[in-house]
Parts: C-alpha cells; structure tokens; sequence
C-alpha cells in the first residue's frame, strides 16, 4: 500500500513539474513585451526605453528565459511565486494566501450539499422507482446542463432581490459576524453544488441498482432481515465506492466553477482573483493562481486514487 | 451505416424525447443557416428610442435590450456563433484526439510517452482555468476559443481512441494486414481507425455541449467572443444590469443555452445506442 501511495505522489510531483513547466513557457512565449504592457496600463510618463529597462530588471525580465525559469522554479520549491505586476510591492503568495481559504470553503460547502442531497435523492429514486425515479432523473439530467451562473443569477434575483431571504452576494468575515458569513455563504454553495449533487445522485441512482442485484442482497432478505436493515446495511454501504470516486473527481471540476460563482456573488476567492487578474493582464498573478489550481486539482486525484485504492484492493494495480 | 439492422436500432433508440432533442437541433442548426434571410433587424444595431420594449412588442418579438437592440435577432445571430464556435472546437478536438490516441495506442513506447503525458496534462486543468490562461495571452476572440477548447478536449477522444487501440492491435485482422506488408500509416488509417470511429461519433455531439457551456461561461465573464458580437453568455452578463425590471433579458439566452445543451446531450444518446450498442447497454446496467 505505501509503496502504491508513493508512486502515485511521485507520479503527481511530475505532472505538476510538467504544469509549471507549460505554464511559465505559455507566459513567456507571450506577443508583447510585459514591461510595455505594465508601463501602459499605469500610464507614467509613457514608454521611454529608460523606463522599460529600468522595469524589465526589476522583474527579472532582461534575463534569458531559462535563468527566469530556473529562478521561478527555485521560488516556487520556498513557496515564492513572483510579486503582482499591478502592486509591485505584493508578492502572488499573499494575494493567493488571502483568497484561497474563501474558495475551498465554498468548494467544500458545496460538496457537502452534494453528500448530504445527493446519496439520499439517487438511493430514493433507485428504491422507488417509477414517478419518483422520473421526476429525480429529470431534475438531475436539468441540474448537470444548466450552467453555474445561470442558475447563479436567478439565485439572486428570486432570493436576494424579490423575497429579500439572503444578501445578493460579497463577502463578510466569519470572525466579525459568524451568521451573516454563512447567511453570505449559502446562496453561492447551493447555485455551486447543482451539478455536483446531480452527478452524485445518479452514481448513488445506478450503484444501488448495481447492488440489489447482487446474490448476497437476496442472501441477507431470505435470512429474514427488515428491508430498511439490508437497505442500509448492505446495499448503500456497498455502493458508495463508485460514488466517493465520483464526488473527488468533481471537487476537481466545482474548483474551475468557482470562477463563475464567484463572478455572480462577488465572492472573494481565487477565481475573482483570476478573472481580475486576467483582465488586468497581471502575469504573475495568473501564473500563480493557475499553477495552484492545478496543484489542488492534482492532489485531489491522487487522494481519491489513494481512497479507492484502500476502499478497494484490487484498484492498486 | 444504414443496413436494416442498424435502422432498426436506430429505430429503437428513439422515444418523444430524444426526438423532441433531434427536432431542437435541427431546428437550431436551420435557424442559424438561414439567419441572415429571416428579415431580422441587424443584432448589433442600438436604438435609444427603443430600449427595453417587454416581449411581444411590435417588430420585436423577444422586445430589446438597454440598447434597443432586437433579443430575437441577438439571439439567433448569438446562436451562429455559439454554433460555429462549438463545431469548429469539436472538430479540433476529434482531430487532434484522435491522431494522439491512434499513435500513442499503436506505437507504443516514446510515442504513447509523449502523446497520452501531454493529455495528463491537459487533464490537470479545469478546462475554465486553462482557457483564461491562453486568453490572457492571446486576447479575446472566435479563433483563439476554437483552438483552445479544441485542446481542452482533445483528451477525451485521445483517451477513448488510445483504449480501443490498444484493445485491437493485436488482433488477427491487423496482424493479417501487417504480413500482406502495409505501411504502419496504412495500417493505422485504414484498419484501426474505422474499428474505432463509433465511440469517437458519439462523444462529438456531447463535446458540442460541452463546448457551447464553457464558450458561454467566458463570454459571461467578458472573455469570449469580442462584444459586441452576439453570444448568449454575453447576453446573460448584459442583462443582470436590467434583472429585476426585464428578467426576460437573461431568462432568454439562459433558456436558449439549457435547451441546447440538453438537446445536443440526447442526440448524444441515440447516436449512443444506434452507433454503439454495447456500449450504450454497459451504461444501463
């Protein structure tokens, strides 16, 4: 087992070599000079090539790409990402620092409607069947083609700007006013958890059918144990393989739907960060965001490699 | 393709609901070849004098927006490009996928080291952060989205393709073609690829969707298509500012994006049963 861990964590550190090392090259391969771009934008006395120089040496450009690389890659392994282009005085790490906690917490909350709602709703729609089975599928074949901020704008109108239930969006510190945080919290979760619930729901849906099929279910009812017993103890339990699989393979995925959650509910976390970023043609700031992304997309593969691989021996090799 | 047994599966696979989804995309694809000969007024036109008419008013069916531009016209313009866009990216993506699965899968060694990594990589992105990368180096605009969603899900058909061939290169057909001594590209193009193309069929019609849902998404953000070019994502955007007063003008393009994608996903899956058969049964166990 450990070494099946191992080599799944050394696998990882060399997809995410590879990650940097796509996304430093894609950045510096750039058409433009980031200098020009940097001066232009700050609107400082205009490009004089005084200035671009003087601006080029302060962010390291006037070195061949591959000292930028080696550099980059030697921050990196000291948690150094490079400073903003916009606020030379910031370094990437303390933007990230600032808005990554606010993203997993939305990302988790959002996986935790998808557990709480989701292996309930698929399980009733496998055990019921008929209308019941209909109306869930139907919801969930709705809930996975619906894009986020769709569902995220309605979320506003209907419950922050008609009823009036909950705030239409931003951000309030879980030290200063723990209820108005969550009150802030719920509405970006839920519109976040649509897909995620439905993909849950269906695999809790076809796993449980899976199962009841099996010859030990009908071992455990002809032993004359209540349904709800067989039902939970040994259908559900048997079924959630597939579904944990599932559920860590779409964190991943709810990770890149922040981006748009965040936009609709003015949600400070990496995804506005990304999208401010991108506009504001901040490199380093987008080379950082984008490489931690990918880093806690990675992890989170290896962790459920890892669990399916304890959940399930045979998945080891 | 279309012997009597495969009629009658196709025939089989159909109920009202796949059809009503075959109906809306072909609807859809006619609606968007004949936009420019429906007599609409011009999608980027401003009329101040007309702003914010509800729907139903009179020469603007879907009303207008802040700009007293006509929605139906925005809209139908806003689906050509959604369209072309989302095609353009699938045939990149089948293209692409499809020659790195089939060498990565039939050679072997560096080969499938170099092809099936680069697809690793590619997966290490939600697709979303991938394609504002590029956006920030290239800008906005329709031909860097079709190539880089294109990238994006170039995957899917490497992944598919590189499993089937590896599945069959050893078998007897192709080992026969290898002793009457064809080439390896002769072999690969005229052997493997038709034993494989029916997953890849079918995977194109979910990719569109896929596509025209993250095409949206940037262009929601801003960084999609180039405004003021018509897109539904772009729509959506605008009409936040005039939600609570016209919530017509994003429950328009929100409708016209989930039907879309719906209808696209069920005609993924007629091709699914017609094309695929075993597979299609796999997935209903």
């Amino acid at each position: 087992m450990a070494r099946f861990i191992l080599k799944r964590i050394g696998l990882g550190i060399v997809l995410l070599w590879l990650v940097v090392t796509v996304v430093f090259l894609a950045l510096h391969a750039v058409p433009g000079d980031p200098a020009a771009i940097l001066l232009t934008s700050e609107g400082s006395g205009g490009v004089t090539p005084e200035a671009l120089e003087k601006v080029r040496q302060q962010l390291g450009l006037d070195q061949p790409v591959l000292v930028q690389y080696r550099d980059y890659l030697l921050g990196l392994l000291q948690g150094d990402l490079g400073t903003s282009f916009r606020n030379t005085s910031s370094t990437v790490a303390s933007y990230i620092g600032a808005r990554l906690p606010n993203t997993l917490e939305l990302v988790f909350a959002a996986a935790l409607i998808a557990v709480v709602v989701g292996v309930p709703l698929g399980a009733l729609a496998a055990r019921r069947g008929g209308w019941i089975d209909t109306v869930i599928s139907t919801l969930t074949t709705l809930g996975i083609s619906m894009p986020v901020y769709v569902i995220g704008t309605f979320f506003v109108l209907i419950f922050a700007l008609q009823l009036g239930w909950f705030p239409a969006g931003g951000f309030t510190e879980f030290s200063s006013d723990p209820i108005e945080h969550l009150r802030k919290l719920l509405l970006p979760a839920v519109a976040l958890s649509f897909g995620i619930t439905s993909v849950v729901a269906r695999m809790t849906r076809s796993a449980v059918l899976e199962t009841v099929a099996q010859d030990w279910v009908r071992t455990a009812k002809s032993q004359g144990l209540p349904r709800n017993t067989v039902f939970s103890r040994h259908v559900l339990r048997n079924s959630l393989n597939p579904v944990v699989t599932t559920l860590g393979l779409e964190i991943g995925s709810l990770l890149g739907s922040t981006v748009l959650v965040e936009r609709v509910f003015t949600w400070p976390g990496m995804g506005s960060l990304l999208v401010d970023s991108v506009n504001a043609r901040d490199y380093p700031i987008v080379q950082g965001v984008v490489i931690v992304i990918a880093a806690l997309f990675i992890l989170i593969n290896i962790a459920v490699d890892v669990l399916y691989g304890v959940l399930d021996p045979r998945a080891r090799h | 393709m279309f012997s009597a047994r495969s009629l009658r599966r196709l025939r089989k696979s159909l109920n009202p609901v796949r059809i009503a989804g075959i109906i809306v995309v072909v609807a859809i694809i006619v609606l968007t070849l004949l936009a420019p000969f429906l007599g609409l007024p011009d999608p980027l036109a401003q009329d101040i004098s007309n702003q914010l008419l509800p729907i139903g008013s009179e020469g603007h069916l879907l009303g207008t927006d802040r700009f007293g531009r006509d929605v139906l016209s925005r809209l139908i313009f806003g689906a050509r490009v959604e369209l072309v866009i989302a095609m353009g990216a699938t045939a990149v993506a089948l293209v692409l996928g499809t020659f790195l699965g089939l060498v990565g899968g039939y050679f072997g060694g560096i080969v499938e080291t170099l092809s099936m990594r680069s697809v690793d990589v590619i997966l290490a992105f939600p697709p979303i952060v991938l394609a504002l990368l590029v956006v920030t180096i290239y800008g906005t605009g329709a031909s860097t989205l079709i190539v880089v969603m294109g990238v994006l899900f170039a995957p899917r058909f490497a992944r598919l393709t590189y499993g089937q061939v590896v599945s069959i290169r050893g078998m007897e057909y192709v080992e026969a073609a290898r002793v009457f001594g064809s080439g390896p590209l002769r072999i690969v193009g005229t052997v493997v690829l038709p034993n494989v193309s029916a997953p890849l069929i079918v995977q194109a019609p979910l990719t569109l969707a896929t596509s025209i849902l993250l095409e949206s998404g940037l262009s929601y953000l801003g960084l999609g298509v180039t405004p003021p070019t018509p897109s539904w994502g772009l729509m959506v955007a605008d009409g936040q500012r005039d939600i609570v007063a016209h919530p017509s003008l994003v429950a328009v393009p929100s409708l016209a994006i989930v039907v879309t994608i719906l209808a696209f996903g069920l005609v993924g899956d007629v091709m699914r049963d017609w094309l695929d058969p075993r597979r299609g049964m796999a997935s209903q166990l």
